[in-house]
Parts: C-alpha cells; sequence; structure tokens
C-alpha cells in the first residue's frame, strides 16, 4: 500500500520536475560558467617542457594547472575544505632549492614524482600528482601527537626527502625526515634546542631556520649533521617579517633586501625591491625582481654568479591600477640552444587576487581570481538606446498629471511631432554618416533589450574588486579595486547596494558599497555608476563612525536617490546622501548579535533638523545559560510582489495567508548534553519584536541553509540521528478573514498565524537556499537547491507545501496538492546548471528580469554560474521552436481550400439550378 | 617477488604505476584515523560494452579527463579522494564513525555509498537508504564504485511528424466525419435507400446551403444577395420536392 503511494507520489514528482527541463540545444545560449581556482599561493612556470604550463597551488586549496598562452585551465583539482585542504607546499619535480637539481629521483625507484603537495596539519596529508592530465599518483599521510602545535608545522623538501618541521616556540625545532613519495621515517625524530624561537620573528628558507633578533639573524641549518648555529649581523633592525626567497637556499629578504645566511650561496648586496623571484636564463640562475612605482611596473634581472645585470630581461609597462599592487611570483625562459631565449614570462600575483603573466614588456593574460570569493552581487539595468530615451521622457511628461494633460493637449501634440522630427533628423544623420558618435555604452552593446534580459552584473568580492559583467556574454566590462576596504564586525561581509535604478533616464544607475576602513575600522562608502565602472557622486567617502546596522529608505523627489540609513556603533543614526533626511523619520532598525544571540529593536525619529534613535525592545535568544549562538538570519526580499493574497481550499473558501515585511527568521545552535546539539529557530517580528513562532529541533545542527519568502519559509539542516539532510517547510496563515487586507502594521498586531509545517528528506548536502523571484511575483515560486556536488536544482514549492495531505483525502485532491513522500526527488532533468558544476557552490542569487515569466539567476562558490530560469515556463513568450513554417502552410492551405470549395459549391448549385 | 617488480617498472620506465600506497596498519591505529579505499570504474566503461569491445570502439578524448572530472567526498569535502589513472583512490586520515561516500562526476551517475568505520578499524559499506536507515544492504569493502547511468539533464524536442499531425484528435474528428459524409453514400448500393438518403438529406441541406454559400459569395465579392431572388428559391424547390412524390 505504501508503496503503492510512493509509485504515486514519484510520477506525480517526475512530471512536475520535467516541466522545467533544458532542451539540449539551449547550452550555453543563455548562461556560461567562470571557472576560477583562487589567490595565487606558489607557482611554478614551466616553459621548457615539452609541454609548457604553470602548476599553481592557491589559497583556497586548489592545485591546477595552466596553459601558456592563454591562463586557461587545464586542470583543476579542488582539495578539501580548510583546514584540511589548506596547502603548505607545493614542489614540482626538477625544482629545489638545492644547486643539484635531482629532485626527480632515478627512474623506476619508487622516488619519483611530478609534483607534490602537503596540505594539512592534523592529520597532514602528502600527495604526488601526475603533472599531464591532474590524476593522483600516491598519497600517505601522518598524524601529529600534539595536533594543536602541528598547526605552526613546516615542510621543506630536499633530496627527495621531505623535513617535517614542528617548533616549540621559545624551546627547540622537532625535525623529521620522510621520504617523500613513501611517506616511510627516516630515522627518528631529532630535536634542535633553539630557545629564541618566536612565531613572528622566524621563517624557513630552504633547509635554513632563520629567525631575526634585535639587529642580528640566527639560523639553523636543518639537514646538515653540525647543527651548527649562524649569527648574520644586519645594518638596521629590521621592521616588516623577514620572507624566504623561494629558489634559492638559505636566503632571506629582510625590508626588501636580500640576504644570504648560508655560506655556499652569495647574493647580490645593493637590492632593494617589494618582490624577488629566482630562475634561469640562458643556462645561468638569475634574479629577477619587480617594483611598481605610479602605475608603472619595472622587471630588472642579474645574474647571480657574477652580479651582472641582465638586460635582456628588462621591461616596463603600464600596469593597469585595477589589479592592485603586484608581486613576482614565479618567471621562466625560453631556453634556446643558441642561447638567444629572450622569451620569458613572469608571473604576479596581486593584492587584488589577480594572477597576471607578463611577457615581453605587456600583460600577456590575467585571470581574475577575486570571484571565487563573490560575497555580493546586483543585476542593474542597462540604460536605454538615445532614441527610447526621449521617448521615455515624452511619456514621464504625461504620466506627471493628468489633469494638465487634459488642458494642453496642444502642447503635448506639439511635443511628439517635434520629438518624431528630431528623431527622423537624427536617423539621416545616422544614414549619412554625420550623427553624433554612439557612447561608450552604446558601442558595447550595452543597451536595454525589449524583455530586460539583458542586465549588468555587479560583483563584489572579498578582495575588495568589483566587476561589472555582461550577464548574457559574461565578457568584463569594467573591474574596480578598493584597497584597504574589508568586511564588517560580527562575520558580516561588504554590502552592494544600488542606490539609483537606471529607470530615471537621463539620470545614471548609481550603487554603493559600504564597507569598513582596514586601519581604522571606521565605515567607508564607495559610490559608482555601476554601467561604466567609473566613480560617481564622490566616489571614495571615509566615515567618522563605526557602521553597526544599515538599511534603505524610499527614494527622494528630486533626484531619485534611496537613502542609507545607518547606525554607528554608539547607536546614533545618520542618513547618506544628507538630504534624505526626513525620509528616515519612523523608521525601524534592528540589530542581532550572533555571538550572544540578542536582538535589538531601534525606533528613528527625525525632529527639528536632527535625527534620534530610541532602543525600543531587546530580545535574548541565548537560552537559559547563554550557549545558543545565531547561525542564519533570514528576512524577505525587499523587491518581492506577493501577488495571491490567499490559498483556495478544497472547500471552495479562503485561506489567507499572513504575509508580513517585518518577519525574519533567526536560527541559533548550541551544544547539548542529552542531544548533541539542539536547533531553534524563531520568526520575529522586528518592528515590534514579538516572537511570532518558535521551533526546536533535537540531534541536529548545521550546515543550515534558509529561504524566506511571502508567506512561507524553508530550511535545511544535517539531522545528526538519522545522518541524512532534511528540509522543513513553514506556512503561515492568517486564517478564514484577513484582518486587513490593505494595510500592514505590525503594532497593531493581527492575531498569532496559524502555521503549517512539514520535513522532508534531501539526498545531498545542501549548500544554498534561493527562492525564484519575478517582476510581479505572479509566476509560481520555486526553491533553487545549490548541492555540494555543485549542482542548482529546481524544485517548485508544490513538492516543498507542508500542506501535502498524508492521507489521500478529497479535500487534499481538490486542493491540488500532492500525497507526501517522505524523501524528495532531484530529478536530473530539473538541474539547471546539467554538468557545468560550480565548485564549492556557496550562494545563489536571484533577481527578476523584465519579463514575468523569467528569474535570473547567479550562483557562486569558487566557480561562477549565471543563467536563467522560467518557473512556470515562458508563458509570456512564443516558444522557442514555434513552427512558423507549419503555421503559415496550414493558414495557405485552408484559404485556398475554402476558394477551392467555394468555387465546387457554386458550380454545383449552378448545375442544381439546371436540373 | 619484489626485485621482480622493481625490474618490471624500471623496464617500463613508469614511475607513476606501482608506488606502494599508504602506510603501515599500526600507525593508523595509534592515531585512531582510518583509510577508506576501493576503485573507481571510469565513467566510459558504461559505454563499452554497447559499442562492442574496446578496440574497435572510438577513442574518447574526453577519457583523460576523468580523473579531475570525478570528485568521491565526504561531508561536502570535508574528507576527500582523488582518483590515479587506474581508477583506485584513497581516503585518508579518516576517524571512525559513518560516512556517505559522494562519487560525483558531471556527466555519469554513481550511487553514494555508506561507509562505517568502528573504532576497531572495521569497516563495512552498505547501500544508502535515508528513508529507512535500519534496512542494511552490505557491499563489499574495499569499495568498488561502478557508473550507474549517464545524466539526463535535457528534454528532447518535439519533432514535427505526419503521424502525429494525423493521429492528432482534432485532425481525426474532423477527416471522421467527412470520410462518412462521403464515402458512406457510395457504398450504399440498393437504389431505393440511396433514393431515400437523396430525399430525406438534401431538402435539409438545400434550407442552408444557398445561404451559407450566398453570404460567402457575398463576403468575397461584396455584393449584396438581392433579397427579391432569394424568396422564390426555396418555392420552387418545394415544388421539385412535390413532383418527385
Amino acid at each position: 500500500m505504501q508503496e503503492k503511494w510512493l509509485l504515486a507520489g514519484l510520477s506525480v514528482a517526475l512530471l512536475l520536475g520535467t516541466c522545467s527541463a533544458l532542451y539540449e540545444d539551449q547550452i550555453k545560449k543563455f548562461d556560461w560558467r567562470g571557472v576560477n581556482v583562487g589567490a595565487l599561493k606558489q607557482s611554478r612556470v614551466d616553459l621548457n617542457h615539452f609541454q609548457p604550463r604553470i602548476l599553481v597551488s592557491t589559497h583556497e586549496g586548489v592545485v591546477a594547472s595552466l596553459c601558456v598562452k592563454t591562463g586557461e585551465l587545464v586542470w583543476r583539482q579542488v582539495l578539501e575544505q580548510k583546514p584540511r585542504g589548506d596547502i603548505k607546499l607545493l614542489q614540482v619535480s626538477g625544482f629545489s632549492d638545492d644547486s643539484s637539481e635531482t629532485a626527480a629521483a632515478p627512474m623506476g625507484s619508487n622516488l619519483g614524482f611530478d609534483m607534490l603537495t602537503v596540505q594539512g596539519h592534523a592529520p597532514a596529508l602528502v600527495r604526488g600528482w601526475n603533472t599531464n592530465m591532474g590524476a593522483l599518483e600516491w598519497e600517505w599521510s601522518i598524524m601529529p601527537i600534539n595536533t594543536e602545535r602541528a598547526q605552526d608545522a613546516l615542510w621543506i623538501y630536499s633530496k627527495s626527502v621531505l623535513y617535517h618541521v614542528l617548533p616549540a616556540w621559545r624551546s627547540h625545532l622537532e625535525v623529521t625526515a620522510y621520504f617523500a613519495s613513501s611517506g616511510h621515517s627516516t630515522g627518528s625524530t631529532s630535536k634542535v634546542i633553539a630557545p629564541w624561537i618566536t612565531q613572528e620573528s622566524c621563517t624557513l628558507s630552504g633547509t635554513f631556520y632563520v629567525c631575526t633578533e634585535g639587529k642580528q639573524l640566527i639560523s639553523l641549518d636543518l639537514v646538515s649533521k653540525s647543527g651548527q648555529v649562524i649569527r648574520t649581523s644586519l645594518e638596521t633592525e629590521p621592521k616588516g617579517k623577514t620572507q624566504a626567497l623561494m629558489g634559492l637556499n638559505g636566503v632571506v629578504i629582510v625590508d626588501g633586501k636580500p640576504i644570504s645566511v648560508n655560506k655556499d650561496q652569495s647574493i647580490c648586496g645593493g637590492l632593494q625591491s617589494s618582490s624577488y623571484a629566482v630562475g634561469s636564463f640562458n643556462y645561468r640562475k638569475i634574479l629577477a625582481y619587480a617594483d611598481l612605482s605610479s602605475g608603472i611596473l619595472r622587471i630588472n634581472a642579474l645574474y647571480l654568479d657574477n652580479c651582472a645585470p641582465a638586460a635582456d630581461l628588462e621591461q616596463s609597462l603600464v600596469f593597469p591600477e585595477h589589479f592592485g599592487t603586484p608581486s613576482l611570483n614565479n618567471f621562466d625562459c625560453k631556453q634556446k640552444r643558441n642561447g638567444e631565449g629572450k622569451n620569458c614570462m613572469f608571473l604576479f600575483s596581486t593584492t587584488s587576487e589577480s594572477i597576471v603573466a607578463v611577457q615581453q614588456g605587456r600583460v600577456r593574460w590575467s585571470r581574475e581570481e577575486a570571484l571565487a570569493n563573490v560575497i555580493d552581487s546586483q543585476f542593474v539595468d542597462l540604460p536605454l538606446a538615445d532614441s527610447e530615451g526621449t521617448l521615455e521622457n515624452e511619456m514621464k511628461g504625461k504620466a506627471g498629471d493628468f489633469t494638465s494633460f487634459e488642458r494642453d493637449i496642444a502642447s503635448a501634440f506639439l511635443r511628439r511631432i517635434t520629438t518624431q522630427a528630431v528623431q527622423i533628423r537624427s536617423l539621416f544623420l545616422h544614414v549619412i554618416g554625420l550623427g553624433p558618435p554612439p557612447t561608450d555604452t552604446q558601442r558595447a552593446g550595452l543597451v536595454r533589450d525589449s524583455f530586460g534580459l539583458h542586465k549588468m552584473l555587479v560583483l563584489l568580492t572579498r578582495a575588495g574588486k568589483i566587476f561589472g559583467i555582461d550577464n548574457v556574454s559574461g565578457k568584463h566590462h569594467w573591474q574596480l579595486y578598493l584597497s584597504n576596504v574589508i568586511g564588517f564586525a560580527n562575520d558580516e561581509q561588504m554590502r552592494l547596494i544600488v542606490q539609483r535604478s537606471a529607470k530615471h533616464f537621463p539620470l545614471q544607475p548609481l550603487c554603493t558599497i559600504l564597507g569598513k576602513n582596514a586601519v581604522n575600522g571606521n565605515g567607508v562608502l564607495y559610490r559608482f555608476n555601476p554601467i561604466t565602472g567609473k566613480v560617481a557622486e564622490g566616489g571614495l567617502v571615509q566615515l567618522d563612525y563605526k557602521i553597526k546596522q544599515l538599511s534603505l529608505l524610499g527614494e527622494t523627489e528630486n533626484d531619485f536617490v534611496k537613502g542609507i540609513l545607518l547606525l554607528d556603533a554608539s547607536n546614533k543614526v545618520h542618513v547618506y546622501p544628507e538630504h534624505a533626511t526626513p525620509l528616515a523619520d519612523g523608521m525601524y532598525l534592528y540589530t542581532a548579535d550572533v555571538k550572544s544571540a540578542e536582538l535589538a529593536g531601534y525606533f528613528v525619529k527625525y525632529a527639528g533638523g536632527q535625527l534620534s534613535s530610541t532602543h525600543i525592545w531587546n530580545a535574548r535568544l541565548g537560552g537559559h545559560n547563554s550557549e545558543q549562538q545565531i547561525i542564519g538570519v533570514a528576512g524577505k526580499n525587499p523587491i518581492e510582489h506577493v501577488h495571491s493574497q490567499g490559498r483556495v481550499l478544497g472547500d471552495r473558501s479562503v485561506l489567507y495567508k499572513y504575509i508580513n515585511p517585518n518577519l525574519v527568521a533567526f536560527v541559533t545552535q548550541a551544544p547539548d548534553s542529552t542531544h548533541k546539539s539542539v536547533l531553534n529557530l524563531y520568526l520575529v517580528d522586528v518592528v515590534s519584536g514579538s516572537v511570532v513562532f518558535t521551533m526546536t529541533h533535537r540531534k541536529v545542527r548545521a550546515p543550515l541553509s534558509i529561504v524566506h519568502s511571502e508567506n512561507w519559509l524553508a530550511y535545511s539542516y544535517f539531522n545528526e540521528k538519522l545522518r541524512r539532510t532534511e528540509i522543513t517547510t513553514i506556512e503561515l496563515y492568517e486564517g478564514k478573514t484577513q484582518a486587513n487586507s490593505s494595510v500592514w502594521s505590525s503594532l497593531q498586531a493581527p492575531p498569532m498565524p496559524l502555521v503549517e509545517r512539514q520535513s522532508y528528506i534531501l539526498p545531498t548536502i545542501v549548500e544554498a537556499l534561493r527562492e525564484t523571484i519575478t517582476e510581479r511575483g505572479i509566476t509560481n515560486k520555486h526553491v533553487l537547491i545549490g548541492t555540494a556536488s555543485g549542482s542548482i536544482v529546481e524544485m517548485p514549492w508544490h513538492l516543498l507545501d507542508p500542506r501535502r495531505p498524508i492521507a489521500s483525502t478529497t479535500q487534499g485532491r481538490e486542493e491540488g496538492a500532492i500525497p507526501y513522500i517522505p524523501e524528495l526527488p532531484l530529478p536530473t532533468e530539473s538541474h539547471i546548471n546539467y554538468n557545468q558544476t560550480v565548485a564549492r557552490l556557496r550562494n545563489i542569487y536571484t533577481a527578476p528580469s523584465g519579463l514575468e515569466s523569467t528569474c535570473l539567476v547567479v550562483a557562486t562558490g569558487l566557480d561562477l554560474f549565471v543563467t536563467r530560469v522560467a518557473p512556470s515556463k515562458t508563458f509570456d513568450l512564443l516558444k522557442e521552436d514555434f513552427d512558423y513554417i507549419l503555421i503559415s502552410i496550414v493558414l495557405v492551405a485552408l484559404t485556398s481550400g475554402s476558394l477551392i470549395v467555394k468555387h465546387l459549391a457554386s458550380r454545383k448549385l449552378l448545375k442544381q439550378a439546371w436540373k | 617477488m619484489r626485485l621482480k617488480l622493481f625490474i618490471f617498472t624500471a623496464l617500463l620506465a613508469l614511475v607513476s604505476c606501482e608506488v606502494i600506497i599508504g602506510q603501515d596498519e599500526l600507525v593508523d591505529e595509534v592515531s585512531g584515523l582510518f583509510t577508506i579505499e576501493g576503485r573507481v570504474s571510469p565513467p566510459d566503461s558504461l559505454f563499452s560494452p554497447i559499442q562492442g569491445g574496446g578496440r574497435s570502439a572510438p577513442v574518447n578524448k574526453n577519457a583523460p579527463k576523468w580523473h579531475t572530472e570525478i570528485t568521491l567526498s565526504i561531508n561536502d569535502g570535508e574528507f576527500k579522494g582523488f582518483v590515479r589513472e587506474d581508477g583506485q583512490f584513497m581516503i585518508s586520515g579518516v576517524p571512525s564513525g559513518s560516512y556517505i561516500l559522494d562519487v560525483h562526476h558531471p556527466d555519469v551517475f554513481y550511487e553514494p555509498v555508506r561507509v562505517e568505520i568502528n573504532p576497531k578499524g572495521k569497516f563495512r559499506a552498505r547501500k544508502v537508504n535515508f528513508v529507512q536507515p535500519a534496512q542494511i544492504m552490505q557491499v563489499p569493502y574495499p569499495l568498488r564504485v561502478k557508473p550507474l547511468m549517464p545524466f539526463k539533464y535535457f528534454q528532447t524536442r518535439e519533432q514535427w511528424k505526419i503521424t502525429d499531425f494525423l493521429f492528432s484528435p482534432m485532425v481525426l474528428m474532423m477527416v471522421l466525419p467527412l470520410l462518412l459524409m462521403l464515402v458512406l453514400p457510395k457504398m450504399i448500393n440498393d437504389p431505393e435507400t440511396k433514393k431515400e438518403i437523396d430525399n430525406l438529406q438534401f431538402p435539409k441541406m438545400g434550407n442552408d446551403m444557398p445561404e451559407i454559400s450566398e453570404m460567402l459569395t457575398s463576403l468575397l465579392t461584396g455584393k449584396q444577395p438581392e433579397p427579391k431572388e432569394k424568396k422564390p428559391a426555396p418555392a420552387v424547390r418545394q415544388a421539385k420536392k412535390r413532383k418527385d412524390q
């Protein structure tokens, strides 16, 4: 019986699921994917391999091989999440810090490798990779006895042996050697007494452990048997931290100067630069260094054996500002038999997390790895074409007020005639080639299309780099880099806000970024035009207070800018821009402290030209011993429209939805002695501070994702007892009558809502949840589920509906609800990104398009995926495969048929008449 | 034996293939961390039997890429395994517990496996069943992960076929009565019944037909039908009918 139900339910579900699948010929038609690796950590440019490549390891825990010519990925392996995936060492065979380049062991000795990585600390994993195809060759791991101390462990490679260096601060160093590719220990751990070592002052350069102490460097050769302490005196006391110079054994960089502590390794004196790298050129070792000064990047090099400058390699180029400050990571030169190799490639990592390859005095290619950490996104409408702009102006004049329109119908007619005349003139001028040149944005094809599907996707990244990307083609139109701006306290990221949309022609749209100054912690505002990427209305503004909370106000009347209401650390309120201050009167704000799980509500009042805030309510969600911490907050999308106010039941009565725009969901989690972990959900009206609904889950833990929209809420979590991911859905209803259908007021609180709830099993780990959103809210809402494997699954709300009946009732059937089944299917047809998976999927953003049926989607993570979805199919568009030929054939056939029949009928009539 | 192996590898000059994986079992027990091992069959093993033998099958140019495309992960990448050229994988440093090993390839479906490791280091692998966790279906360990089926992400477009058109209900509804109307009268051989039918049908049709045709002609030619002509017509026909009788 149960199975029968299951089958029935499944078939219904499958039917529903297939309704929104893609066609195979739609691949890449309106979706694209960007593949990233993350900010560069270590790299190895290899131009002399039979297959030139660049091997990289990144801060995101990725190892990859890049194509030398274009910078595209040849292969990529995404390692574990941090801390396990934190790459400590990347060693490529044939490159070693030692002068004897015999890293590759003899063939067949079980000790060879192409490339090895060491990652994590407890346990530390050592992996050997095949660099041609990215397959694993071997793997071994060690588990240190003291896991906490192991965090500071360092690894070095020398002559097919890996050394694990474990410092015990202010005491000693433990050095253990392992055969690199087998993991067998070569002997016992040796202890080196070194009471001077501290975390801040020491680095490992090749096999030398170098520490600064006052005006001298104290170093130890960890590999040599003698264990001699070498002291090198410096001219001045170092200001910054010492850095190792990769590629030279026992050379450190102190305040931009390379200093050798190894008596076998000499280094040229009198050098001063921000970044160095070692490589070989014409079979001689060279030291290259690069500096950026007033926008010009200069690369210099000298031979290490005689300190003569290598003039062939010197070059300078204009370095675009949006890359930030570069630092030379690695380089290589193509070796030629006649010794005239000039073709060198320099690989830079920059502060804006880009990877830039410089060759022959120009930027050969660059990779924007900041996109691996997108923290906010907005879709901005493109500007109108000029001709449409004037038309818009005219319409606006009409819509202004209707009474005046009635009166001067003559002037309106005149205006219409003049605009049309102007249009004809401009068209004529355009044809003969004398018209005004098209603007930059128009030349770039950035003109609004008739359906509003073509938009500018503005992405804000954690590194402070902002991108303007075409959502259809994926082209990067502009980049901006904000240095020294970081996210807020309380784990809040920077924010990207649209202050003025593109609707107000001829005013340009305006975006604002809110962040925190990295130096003094005060708030920072940055205003720019999202279409051109140019600074607008003052650009960077340094505030003299810390931002605690922010909110958007309504539009001002004169320039249509939405003001930003800011609450500072001392609970004072500010509005930016200032002329929007009166609009803040009567606003409510709330704050939530993640650690203590405390909520606070404020009321903003404008009186006598002064803004003031009053603390009006307080809620402590911390539990009786304040163990609970907030792990999730979800409000509703402020641009959401709710089209249907209720739900028609089986008996034709209406169940009205409880649509409270001020409702915010808070989820807290705390460890528990009996239930392992407890999760609490609170639905709080953030204006009045009243708790509308609470729910507790026991033996349940993060990862948690929430989506909150209209009158419903869905959140996923991991059930520890049954070891599976579950999703709980809640719907709120006012009941059969509606308290006030026109205005919502949180203060005249309506009665507590009726709550419907249900839980389902999801056969995957959920990374992100998001609802689709459309212009008017008429289209059905689907929930986009981002899974751990990087797929995005479109799930209709019908399937998540908490009113799905458990037993088949006529009432349920009348309502159109599907019978309950515990496990929700994830049919492959509803994977909107088919095989274009998004590695480390973190968030999904949605935005309405100009078409009611269509919703724009961007999924972020390590990769980026942009597409559009139509939850109720494109009901407002003619189908793509609409058969124009068939319909014209049918039309022609019908008309000709009717003509022939008419002729025949008249003949027959005539014959009959003659009878 | 070991020496032989050495020579063999030296001859092949392949460094990668015969490397010994793993560590002494002893270390595992001390640290309380274990290694999950197994082998993944490449995704094209799914297609090769259909194509009839590996040799005649065309060489898939994406074939070497599957090592980087496939991911084996536990707890959303907390633990990960990577595949060697021969399909073997290992996930090292896993504490005892129960895990779901997700094997994900963008184009081919692999079934997830639940792996349970007890604190003594005993492994048990079983099928994943979320709905009834108590139901145990064991699978062999070390794991052998095989591709199940290719993912079907796309809907197939409807193609226009003449049969679809002919058998659609609309066409059937129009064509069948037409056939009945035209063919049935001719199938009746008996002249008397034929006459009867003629007599029965035509008067009725006659009442409507001229009007419709006239309307059509008037519409198409733009001439107004003259009412005077119209009225006598039925009378004539009625007279004719009487004559026949």
